[in-house]
Order: structure tokens, then C-alpha cells, then sequence
């Protein structure tokens, strides 16, 4: 206990100067990402008419929770196993085996408390209820521990699999985080609105999530005891292994100059790679929204147009299919270039190599402009094609549906691209202010396209700030 | 007890297709400095890791003062002071905040810390963060952590690397002081091979995963029938 004492309060001294440090994205630019958010999204879901069923929320929490569960488990595994952490000098001292669980245990537990807090300010937005409200502790406090045990348990796994390849206990370990996965979005709709749920299933949802983390916590216990000698020498040299690299890199950077070619080819490299589990969450959002879309237009949801409503191709980009096509090309858009934040955050630390080339602060900034740009790249010809693959895009509308597209994308990876170095300390912050910008004037070109020429006098400036900020890290080191 | 303090058996370890470490043994006396030297990727760090219980033997065991440390690795530790070659920091925690840490964890009394700080010449920036440190000041307070709680046996991998003349003078010093007065083990891998033949009662040489050679530094130089030539020729003659 001393021991997790000593390691607990280190981290955190660090923590607290680190904030010290950073009052300017805490104090001004945490609170206008939140300010941004109240008052565009949450203005949208308090004057909406729409509403979701009981079963769509389960379904979003459940999202929602896998989505937290993946992106935690590359920290978690790096906080268990310390890879290239200042905690990996305590593997050589007379630490208990349970200690160093315990530490990754508390050092998840803390960063999945903001996501907490988040679903609480969610809720208020909503007008469910107040901001502080006793009643909602319980349910909070098993969200953090089912969320936490589940990334930790999720994270030995991982790592155990890909070093032992042994599929039972894997297929074992997955049938048991799943349910955890579905209680914790229960937990989620608990929290956020409650009343889609009845009060015997509320109830039932806090059981459950405190019978499942008790059980996760005695399983990861005993799968981090087993095997943490063995698969440590394998976390530490994760990565180290070439993997697949791409073709072509040089015809996709050849408008660029070397400098920026170099760190565009590196980046997708990275991404190639899988820097992060981040990678596997856009990848299968993007995933999942075009394969949304394509249900939608295939199972004749959307509202019918009246009779020769598409007589022109101007109007057909109000048309119910076209619109759908557009919106989804946004959103995939955004879910993938916005994988620039996570990479931003991973690639901090190594920022040298930028320092120690000589690579201008421009160049490192249109690097992560075009990477957001090459990543996303894919999103408007699935769309294009899953709207013309379903038929119900006009005919006549099927070319100028793919340029729309172009535009969105153009648009809308620009912008996100253009704010990689806006809060690169804190990816998290980072991707919801990404979003926020990507989809208002990705959503607001896709109403009208002509709306993006207004727009572009301001995509200089944002990219002169990128520059900015990426100078501000180039030379001060962020620190 | 025993009175070897490391004791390697037969140990093997692989990735994938490589063995990076085949079938070594080796043992260190109780007061005695033993030096491992090899070329890059002969496997010196990856024996180095198994012996503090970093990495895990495919096959053979390994002992600290006669504890197997895959069986009790915990106890093995508490034996144990360790300069890892790559040492990362907390960027915001002071030198001797760090040091004061080990301390807590090694269970062992604080006030050996000033003493420590105070051999490694790090007053001036003890109460400095630790991300402003210089390669050589890393490196002395990595030394400094292997060193607070007067462990029986202290693994030093390139304890060099940055050290300044005067600095690396009073660790070769101080290293011999501790073998022969407290009866001290040390494990040093290293490449300055005068350093090397001057702090070292035996050399292992490491080459392919194997020890190609072991013996006291005149042995080796025997054995190569180089008697009158640097150390660093003997090297090469047994290490390529």
C-alpha cells in the first residue's frame, strides 16, 4: 500500500504542475471548446423535436463505451506494462507485482473521471436535470470502474494475444468484456436520461456494473499476475517490428516540397502501423457511418421528395438521398481526419526529430494539413459510391454529387487539419474542438455548396495559426 | 548463502526467429566486477534485463545472492541496484524528489539520498526538474538511484554514456572501494574498454547471443596473444 501510495503521489505532483503549466488551455481554451459545445450542440439538442427511442440510446451508449474501451487500451497497456515510462525504472526494484496493477488501475480510473464528467454535463444540456446531483454518484462511480477494469482487462488481453496467439482464452476474455461493454452503456443512458430507462432496469444497470467490476478486478488481477513477466519483454517491443509500409507514398507527397513530403509519409506510416488503438475507433466510425448511410438509403427511411421535385440538378441537392450522401461524406470525414489530434499527442514527445532537421514550422504544420487531408481521402468516394450504388441518387445527379463531395471533403479536412497543433497536450479536448469546427462548416456546405466560397477567405488564416501554434512547439518545445 | 552473487544458467531467450540470447552462463562472485562487453545486438542489454527481472527466460534461471528470480523476484530485487541504459524520467519531479522516491520503494532510509547527491555532484540541481537535465546529469542521478539502499549487487548498463573524465574517475574509484571493502558485486556492460580493464576482475564477451570468451583481462589478452596491446584490440579480436 505504500508503495501505490509513493507511485500515486509522484504522478500526481506531476500532474499538478503540469496544469501549472498549461493554465492557458485549462482556463481559456478548455473552457471554449466546452463553450463552443454548449452552445452549438447543446442548443441543437435542447430546440430539436427530435428524439431518440430507448433502444437507439442503449445502442449510442454501447457505441459509445466500446469507443472509450478502445481508444484507453494503447494507455492503459504503455501504464500496465510502463512502456517507455518514467515507471518502468520502479521494474527493477522490490515492487509487488499486485502494486503495479493497483497504479494502472488508479492512473485510469483518474483519466476516465473527465469522461464522467462529460456525461454529466451531457445530461445538463439536455435539460434532464442539475449539474450537481447526489443521486447521480452511484451510477458515476461504477461508470469509472466498469470503464476502467474494462480498458485495463482489455489492454492484458491485447497484449497477451498478440504475444502468446492463444485463441480460447482471447475468445474467453472477449465474451466477458462485451457484457461489461453493454453495461456500461446502460450506465451511460442512466446517467445522460434517465428516464429511457424504467426505474427496475436503472437499478438492475448499477448492479450489475458493480457485480461486473468486481468480477473484472479479481479476472485482470489474476491475468496481470500470470502474466506480466512473460508479456512485458513483448509490450516493451510492440511496434519495433516493421510492418506493412506503403505504396505509392510518393505519388500521394509529390506536390510537396521534401520537408513536408517526409513528415506527410512518416505520419501515414504511423498510421499504417497503428500508432494508437485511436486508429481502429476512426477507422470503424468511418466504417460505420457509410455503412449507416447505405442502410438508410436502401431501406426507404428517408422522407420521399414530392413528384418532380429533382427537375433540375440544382435541386436535386436538397433531395433526401443527395443530402444523406453529403452528410455522411462530413461525418466520415471528420471521424478520420481528425485521427491528426491523437497523432499530434503520440508524436509530441518526439519532436526532436522536427527540431534536429530543421523543418520549418510551415512545413510542419501543412504536413498535418495534408495528412489530414490523405487520411480522410477515401470518405467522399465511399459515400459517392454508397449513394450511387443504392439507386436512389437521380441519375443525372451522380457527377455532381461526386464533385459535392470533393468540396465537403477539401473543406472540412482542411479545417480540422488546420487545428493538429491547437491542443495537441490534450488530444481529447483536441477532437472534440476538431469536430465541433469540421462538422459546423462541413454540415453548413452541405446545405449549400456555394456557402464553402465564403468560407474559404478564412481557411489562410486558420492555416497561418496552425503554422503558429506549430512554431510555438517547435521552438519552446511545448513545455 | 551462496557466495556467488549472480548466477546465470543456461539461460535462452528469442523474438520470433531470433535468439538473441543462446545458451549463456555465467556467475559473479560476491566483491568481485564483471564486465560484459560485446558488439551492438550481441545481447549484452537483453541478458542484463533477465538478470533484473525485466525480461523472462525461454529457457535456464537466473539468481540474485542466491534467490531465483523468477520465483522470487521481489526478494532477488531487494538485492538489486540497476542503471538501466535508457533511463526516462518524471519531467516535473525534482532530482533528489526522484531519488527520495527509490528511497520510499527500496524501503530503505532516506538520508542516504544527500549522500548520494552529494557524491554524484548534484546539489546544484537537485531541486531542479528533471526534464532540464542534461544526458550527464541523467546519468548521474540514474547512478544515484542505483545506488541509494546499499544493494549487494549493482547492474550498471553503460553507466558512461555522458559522464564527464573527473566523474567516470570517481565511479571507477568508488566501484572498487565497494568491491573490496563491502564485498559489493557489480555487473557493468560497457564499451570504453579501458574502463573496462581497469575497474573489471573478469570480462564475458558477448558475441551472437553466446560468451564467445571469459577470463581476467590478462587471460583474454593471453588468449589472443596480444600481451602488450590495448585492450580495445583484444576486443575486436574476440568480440568480431
Amino acid at each position: 500500500m505504500s508503495h501505490l501510495r509513493l507511485i500515486a503521489a509522484a504522478a500526481l505532483r506531476e500532474r499538478v504542475r503540469w496544469a501549472r503549466e498549461h493554465l492557458y488551455l485549462l482556463a481559456v481554451l478548455g473552457p471554449v471548446v466546452v463553450g463552443m459545445t454548449y452552445f452549438g450542440v447543446g442548443r441543437l439538442v435542447r430546440e430539436g423535436e427530435w428524439s431518440v427511442t430507448t433502444a437507439w440510446a442503449v445502442a449510442a451508449g454501447v457505441g459509445a463505451a466500446a469507443a472509450l474501451v478502445v481508444l484507453g487500451m494503447s494507455r492503459a497497456s504503455a501504464e500496465i506494462y510502463h512502456v517507455r515510462r518514467p515507471e518502468s525504472f520502479f521494474e527493477s526494484l522490490p515492487v509487488e507485482t499486485d502494486t503495479h496493477f493497483h497504479v494502472a488501475l488508479v492512473s485510469r480510473a483518474a483519466r476516465t473521471l473527465p469522461t464522467a464528467f462529460v456525461a454529466v454535463v451531457a445530461r445538463t444540456l439536455a435539460g434532464v436535470g442539475p449539474l450537481l446531483d447526489a443521486a447521480l454518484v452511484p451510477a458515476l462511480l461504477v461508470f469509472v470502474a466498469v470503464v476502467s477494469l474494462a480498458e485495463v482487462a482489455s489492454a492484458l488481453q491485447w497484449i497477451h494475444w498478440g504475444h502468446a496467439r492463444s485463441r480460447s482464452p482471447a475468445a474467453g476474455a472477449l465474451a466477458f468484456v462485451v457484457p461489461g461493454l453493454f453495461v456500461c452503456g446502460l450506465l451511460l443512458v442512466v446517467i445522460v436520461s434517465p428516464a429511457k430507462l424504467p426505474e427496475a432496469w436503472r437499478w438492475a444497470a448499477l448492479a450489475a456494473g458493480a457485480a461486473w467490476s468486481a468480477a473484472a478486478f479479481l479476472l485482470a488481477r489474476g491475468w496481470h499476475a500470470r502474466w506480466r513477466r512473460s508479456d512485458m519483454e513483448f509490450a516493451r517491443r510492440l511496434g519495433a517490428v516493421a510492418g506493412r509500409d506503403l505504396r505509392g507514398v510518393g505519388v500521394l507527397t509529390r506536390r510537396l516540397n521534401a520537408s513536408t513530403a517526409a513528415l506527410v509519409a512518416r505520419d501515414l506510416r504511423l498510421t499504417l502501423r497503428r500508432f494508437s488503438s485511436a486508429v481502429y475507433v476512426s477507422a470503424g466510425l468511418a466504417a460505420l457511418i457509410l455503412v449507416a448511410l447505405f442502410a438508410l438509403l436502401t431501406t426507404g427511411v428517408l422522407p420521399e421528395g414530392e413528384p418532380g421535385a429533382a427537375a433540375s440538378w440544382l435541386d436535386a441537392t436538397w433531395l433526401a438521398p443527395v443530402a444523406a450522401t453529403k452528410v455522411a461524406c462530413v461525418l466520415a470525414t471528420v471521424a478520420l481526419s481528425s485521427l491528426a489530434a491523437p497523432l499530434v499527442a503520440h508524436e509530441l514527445s518526439r519532436f526532436w526529430v522536427e527540431r534536429a532537421a530543421g523543418a520549418g514550422a510551415a512545413d510542419v504544420s501543412r504536413a498535418k494539413l495534408w495528412y489530414a487531408r490523405v487520411v480522410s481521402a477515401p470518405a467522399p468516394a465511399a459515400a459517392w459510391a454508397a449513394g450511387a450504388l443504392s439507386g436512389e441518387v437521380p441519375a443525372f445527379y451522380v457527377a455532381p454529387l461526386l464533385l459535392e463531395n470533393l468540396w465537403l471533403w477539401l473543406l472540412v479536412s482542411t479545417v480540422v487539419g488546420s487545428f493538429a497543433f491547437e491542443i495537441p497536450e490534450q488530444p481529447g479536448l483536441a477532437l472534440v474542438l476538431m469536430s465541433c469546427t469540421g462538422l459546423a462548416a462541413g454540415l453548413l456546405v452541405a446545405w449549400l455548396w456555394p456557402v464553402g466560397f465564403f468560407l474559404l477567405p478564412a481557411i489562410p488564416s486558420l492555416v497561418e495559426r496552425g503554422a503558429m501554434r506549430a512554431r510555438y512547439y517547435l521552438i519552446e518545445g511545448g513545455d | 548463502m551462496t557466495d556467488w552473487a549472480v548466477e546465470v544458467e543456461r539461460v535462452v531467450k528469442r523474438y520470433g526467429k531470433l535468439t538473441a540470447v543462446d545458451g549463456v552462463s555465467l556467475r559473479v562472485a560476491r566483491g568481485e566486477t564483471y564486465a560484459l562487453v560485446g558488439a551492438n545486438g550481441a545481447g549484452k542489454s537483453t541478458l542484463i534485463r533477465m538478470m533484473t527481472g525485466l525480461a523472462e527466460p525461454d529457457e535456464g534461471a537466473v539468481s540474485v545472492c542466491g534467490q531465483r528470480v523468477a520465483r522470487h523476484n521481489v526478494a532477488a530485487k531487494r538485492h538489486l541496484g540497476y542503471l538501466p541504459e535508457e533511463l526516462y524520467l518524471y519531467d516535473r519531479l525534482t532530482g533528489a524528489e526522484f531519488l527520495r522516491l527509490v528511497a520510499g520503494l527500496k524501503n530503505c532510509d532516506e538520508s542516504r539520498v544527500e549522500s548520494e547527491i552529494e557524491f554524484f555532484e548534484l546539489r546544484a540541481v537537485a531541486d531542479k526538474w528533471a526534464g532540464s537535465y542534461s544526458l550527464g546529469m541523467r546519468k548521474k542521478l540514474g547512478l544515484a538511484a542505483a545506488f541509494v539502499g546499499e544493494p549487494d549487487v549493482l547492474v550498471l548498463d553503460e553507466p558512461l554514456n555522458g559522464l564527464d573524465v573527473e566523474m567516470m574517475r570517481k565511479l571507477r574509484l568508488r566501484m572498487r572501494e565497494e568491491s573490496e571493502g563491502r564485498g559489493r558485486a557489480f555487473l557493468v556492460s560497457s564499451h570504453v574498454m579501458d574502463f573496462v580493464e581497469r575497474t573489471s576482475a573478469r570480462v564475458g564477451v558477448m558475441r551472437r547471443g553466446r560468451l564467445a570468451a571469459e577470463g581476467t583481462p590478462e587471460e583474454l589478452r593471453a588468449l589472443v596473444s596480444l600481451p602488450d596491446a590495448p585492450f580495445e584490440d583484444v576486443f575486436f579480436r574476440l568480440a568480431k
